[in-house]
C-alpha cells in the first residue's frame, strides 16, 4: 500500500473520530486519522494537570489582553487561563455572524474530547419520534432499538457511571457505579420526588468518568474535577486516553496533526470519493490521501465546510447538497438559565472531594399522557448542591485575625440548577461559507444566520420558572431565578448541518449515516442529528460512530463501497 | 475619597504586559506604574485584612504584589483609573484605624473599593 493511500480515512480526532478511528482499525482497516491542529499526547502534555489554582498568574482567571484576543471565547467560561491554548484562537480561526453564534472549538488532536463536559445520556423514542409525530422537519430515520446496541458497547468502552432509574425517556445503560449525591442533594431529590408525585426526578449525572477501574484504562477517577486540563490518570473518556491508545494498539493507526481537510476528492465516474485532499497547517503544501471510505468527524460545522467545498463541479452547494439541506437546521442547545437558593442546616455536613458531576433532572415536560405547554419538547436541568468558599466574606468588609480564621470554614449550603432546553431544526437556521472572510491560512470560512425562535422562547419561561418552584418546594431558601440569555452555540453541542432521514430528498445522510450522493462517505458526528433532543449528544455521536463504522466495513466486505 | 495623582517610578510588574495606557508621570497625570512603595503600602493593606496568626499573613504570601499583577492584567483601564489612587490614598492606620473587625456601614476603604467594584 502506497504511504497516501489507507483503507478509510478519518477527518477530526474528537469524540466521534476517535470512535471512528478504534472501531475500524480494530476491525481490520488500515486508518489515517487527521487532525487540523496540533498533538496532544496523553499525560505527556498535560502541563497543568496538577496545577493548583494558586499557580495560575491570575488564579485561573481572564486578563484584558485575554478578552482582547478572543472575542468569542470570551462569551462564556472557555476563556479562562487554565487551558487556553486547547481552544483554538479567534484570531487565526474568524467566521462571519450574520447573527450572534458563539462557537467556540478545540483544534487539536483529541478535539473537545479533552474539554468536554462528560454528560452521557441516551437517547429515547421521546426524541426518534418527536419529529415525524409533531410535522416538525423530517423523521428520523432511525429508532432507539436501533442504537441501543451500540449505546451499549460504547457506555461499556467509555465508562459511564450512572444509577438506574427506569424512566423510558431517559434509558439506564451499561453503567459503572454512580457517584454520589450528597446530603443535601439527597433531600432535595426526596422532596421533588414526593412534592410531584414521582413525575419528576433527580439523581446524580450520568458522567464519563471512572468510579471503576475498567480494562485498557489506569484508574478510577479522584475526584479532583479538573478533567479539563488534561487527566494524568486517564481517568474520564476522551480521544487520548480511550479511543487513540486502542486504535493506536492494532497497528493500523496512522496519526497526522496539522492536517487541515479541505475537501473530499469525488470522482464522478464511480460516483465515490477517492480520498481527501488536505493543507498541512505548518508548511502550507497541499497533500492528497487516498481511501475506500471517508469517515467526517470534523465536528458538526466544519464537517458541512468540507462537503460544502467538495465536488462544487458537479453540485455547485457541494458533496451532499442535492437535498438543499446541507449546512442548514443548526442546532444547539439553550441554557445559562435556572435558580439557586441557600439550604439552612446540615452545617455538620461536608462532602468528599471535588466531584466532577452534578445531579439531572430529566425532562418531565410534554411527556406522553401530560400536560401539554405552549411549546414542545422540553428540557432537563444540571446542578448541585455544595457548601459556601471563603470568597463569600469577601462582601463582609471585614479585617483581622478572627475574619481570617472565618475565611477557612466552610459557609452555609447552596443549591443552584440551570436548563439545557431543546432547540428544533429550523430550515432557515443555517450555515454557509462567506464569500469575502478567510482564514489564517487562506481558506473561506463560515457564516452563520442561526437564531433561537418562538418554542425556544417560550420554554425559556417554564425553565426559569420551574426552577425557582422545585427549588422552593424542595425546602431551598432565598431562591433566586435567573435568565442571563443565551446565544446558540454557547451549548457547544452544534447539530444538525447534514442530517439523516429516509428520503434523499430531504436529507443529507441515509440510516446509516452515508452521504445519499456519495456513498462511501460517511458523516458522525453531530452534523447527521434530525433532532436534538434536550440530553448533552455526545454519547449519541460515540454510538452512531460505532455502528456506522460496522455498517461500512460489512458494505466493504461485501464490495458495496 | 478624592482621588489624588499616585507616586510614579520603580519596577514594572506583570513585565509581559506593560500598559499601553501608561500616562506620562511629568504630566501630573494618572500613572498606572506600580511602584515598590505602592506594592509594600498594598502589603500593609492586605495584612491588615489577612495578618499573621499561627499561619503565614498576606504579606508572607506576597499579596501586595498579586495585587499589582492582577490590577494590571486583568482590570479595565477605567478600574485601573480609579484603583490607583485609591490605592494610595492614605497611610494605612488611617485606612483602618478605630474599625471594629466588622466594619459597619460607615465610607471608607472597603466601601471605596467596593463602589469601584473591587469587592
Amino acid at each position: 500500500m502506497a504511504d497516501n493511500t489507507f483503507d478509510a480515512i478519518v477527518v477530526g480526532s474528537g469524540i466521534s473520530g476517535g470512535w471512528a478511528a478504534k472501531e475500524l482499525t480494530e476491525k481490520g482497516l488500515k486508518v489515517l486519522m487527521l487532525d487540523r491542529g496540533f498533538d496532544i499526547k496523553h499525560k505527556v502534555d498535560y502541563a497543568d494537570s496538577n496545577k493548583p489554582t494558586w499557580e495560575y498568574p491570575h488564579r485561573g482567571g481572564r486578563t484584558q489582553k485575554m478578552i482582547e484576543e478572543y472575542p468569542v471565547l470570551k462569551r462564556d467560561y472557555p476563556l479562562n487561563e487554565r487551558n487556553l491554548s486547547w481552544w483554538c484562537s479567534d484570531q487565526d480561526h474568524p467566521y462571519v455572524e450574520k447573527k450572534p453564534f458563539g462557537w467556540f472549538r478545540g483544534y487539536h488532536v483529541g478535539g473537545r474530547s479533552l474539554m468536554w463536559g462528560r454528560q452521557s445520556y441516551r437517547w429515547s423514542d421521546l426524541d426518534f419520534e418527536a419529529n415525524a409525530k409533531e410535522g416538525i422537519a423530517i423523521d428520523w430515520p432511525i429508532r432507539y432499538k436501533d442504537i441501543a446496541p451500540w449505546y451499549d458497547h460504547v457506555e461499556t468502552f467509555a465508562g459511564i457511571s450512572g444509577s438506574l432509574e427506569g424512566l423510558p425517556h431517559l434509558p439506564d445503560g451499561k453503567f459503572l457505579p454512580p457517584m454520589q449525591m450528597n446530603i443535601v442533594e439527597q433531600d432535595v431529590a426526596k422532596r421533588i420526588k414526593e412534592h410531584y408525585n414521582n413525575q419528576r426526578w433527580m439523581f446524580i449525572g450520568r458522567s464519563a468518568n471512572l468510579t471503576a477501574k475498567i480494562p485498557g484504562r489506569d484508574s478510577a477517577c479522584q475526584f479532583r474535577n479538573i478533567c479539563s486540563n488534561g487527566c494524568p490518570f486517564g481517568a474520564y473518556f476522551g480521544t487520548q486516553s480511550s479511543t487513540l491508545p486502542a486504535a493506536e494498539k492494532t497497528g493500523n493507526l496512522t496519526l497526522r496533526p496539522w492536517s487541515i481537510c479541505t475537501e473530499v476528492i469525488y470522482d464522478k465516474d464511480t460516483k465515490k470519493a477517492k480520498g481527501v485532499r488536505v493543507l498541512d497547517a505548518e508548511n502550507n503544501q497541499t497533500y492528497e490521501y487516498y481511501s475506500k471510505v471517508v469517515f467526517l468527524c470534523a465536528s458538526a460545522l466544519n464537517s458541512a465546510w468540507i462537503l460544502m467545498r467538495s465536488a462544487t463541479n458537479i453540485w455547485p452547494e457541494g458533496l451532499g447538497s442535492s437535498s438543499g439541506e446541507l449546512g442548514r437546521n443548526v442546532m444547539d442547545h439553550h441554557l445559562k438559565i435556572g435558580a439557586s437558593g441557600d439550604v439552612d442546616g446540615y452545617e455538620d455536613k461536608y462532602y468528599y472531594g471535588y466531584r466532577p458531576n452534578g445531579v439531572y433532572i430529566p425532562r418531565y415536560r410534554n411527556l406522553p399522557g401530560g400536560e401539554k405547554r405552549n411549546y414542545l419538547r422540553g428540557f432537563g436541568y444540571q446542578g448541585g448542591a455544595s457548601r459556601e468558599g471563603w470568597s463569600r466574606l469577601v462582601a463582609e468588609y471585614s479585617i483581622g485575625a478572627e475574619f481570617k480564621d472565618a475565611l477557612s470554614e466552610p459557609g452555609k449550603w447552596n443549591m443552584g440548577i440551570g436548563g439545557f432546553g431543546e432547540m428544533l431544526p429550523y430550515h432557515d437556521n443555517k450555515i454557509t461559507i462567506s464569500k469575502e472572510k478567510k482564514d489564517k491560512w487562506g481558506l473561506p470560512v463560515l457564516e452563520f444566520d442561526v437564531e433561537f425562535k418562538e418554542n425556544e422562547k417560550n420554554m425559556r419561561i417554564d425553565i426559569m420558572n420551574d426552577a425557582k418552584e422545585m427549588l422552593e418546594a424542595a425546602g431551598v431558601k432565598n431562591v433566586t431565578a435567573y435568565d442571563n440569555g443565551c446565544e446558540p452555540g454557547w451549548g457547544i453541542h452544534e447539530m444538525g448541518t447534514a442530517r439523516m432521514g429516509k428520503d434523499q430528498k430531504t436529507s443529507v445522510l441515509n440510516s446509516n449515516n452515508q452521504v445519499w450522493d456519495c456513498k462511501n462517505v460517511f458523516v458522525t458526528d453531530g452534523a447527521c442529528m434530525t433532532s436534538a433532543s434536550c440530553v448533552n449528544p455526545s454519547l449519541s455521536y460515540m454510538a452512531l460512530t460505532a455502528r456506522a463504522a460496522d455498517f461500512a466495513v460489512k458494505e466493504l466486505k461485501k464490495q458495496n463501497l | 475619597m478624592k482621588m489624588i495623582a499616585v507616586v510614579t517610578g520603580g519596577a514594572v510588574i506583570g513585565g509581559d504586559f506593560l500598559l499601553t495606557g501608561c500616562k506620562n508621570p511629568e504630566s501630573g497625570e494618572v500613572s498606572m506604574v506600580f511602584s515598590e512603595e505602592n506594592i509594600a503600602f498594598l502589603d500593609e493593606v492586605a495584612e491588615t485584612i489577612l495578618p499573621q496568626t499561627s499561619t503565614a499573613g498576606a504579606k508572607a504570601a506576597g499579596v501586595g504584589r498579586f495585587m499589582t499583577v492582577m490590577v494590571n492584567d486583568c482590570y479595565t483601564k477605567a478600574d485601573q483609573e480609579v484603583f490607583h489612587p485609591v490605592s494610595l490614598a492614605a497611610p494605612v492606620e488611617l485606612l483602618f484605624a478605630g474599625r471594629p473587625d466588622h466594619v459597619a456601614g460607615d465610607a471608607g476603604f472597603f466601601l471605596e473599593l467596593a463602589d469601584a467594584g473591587f469587592l
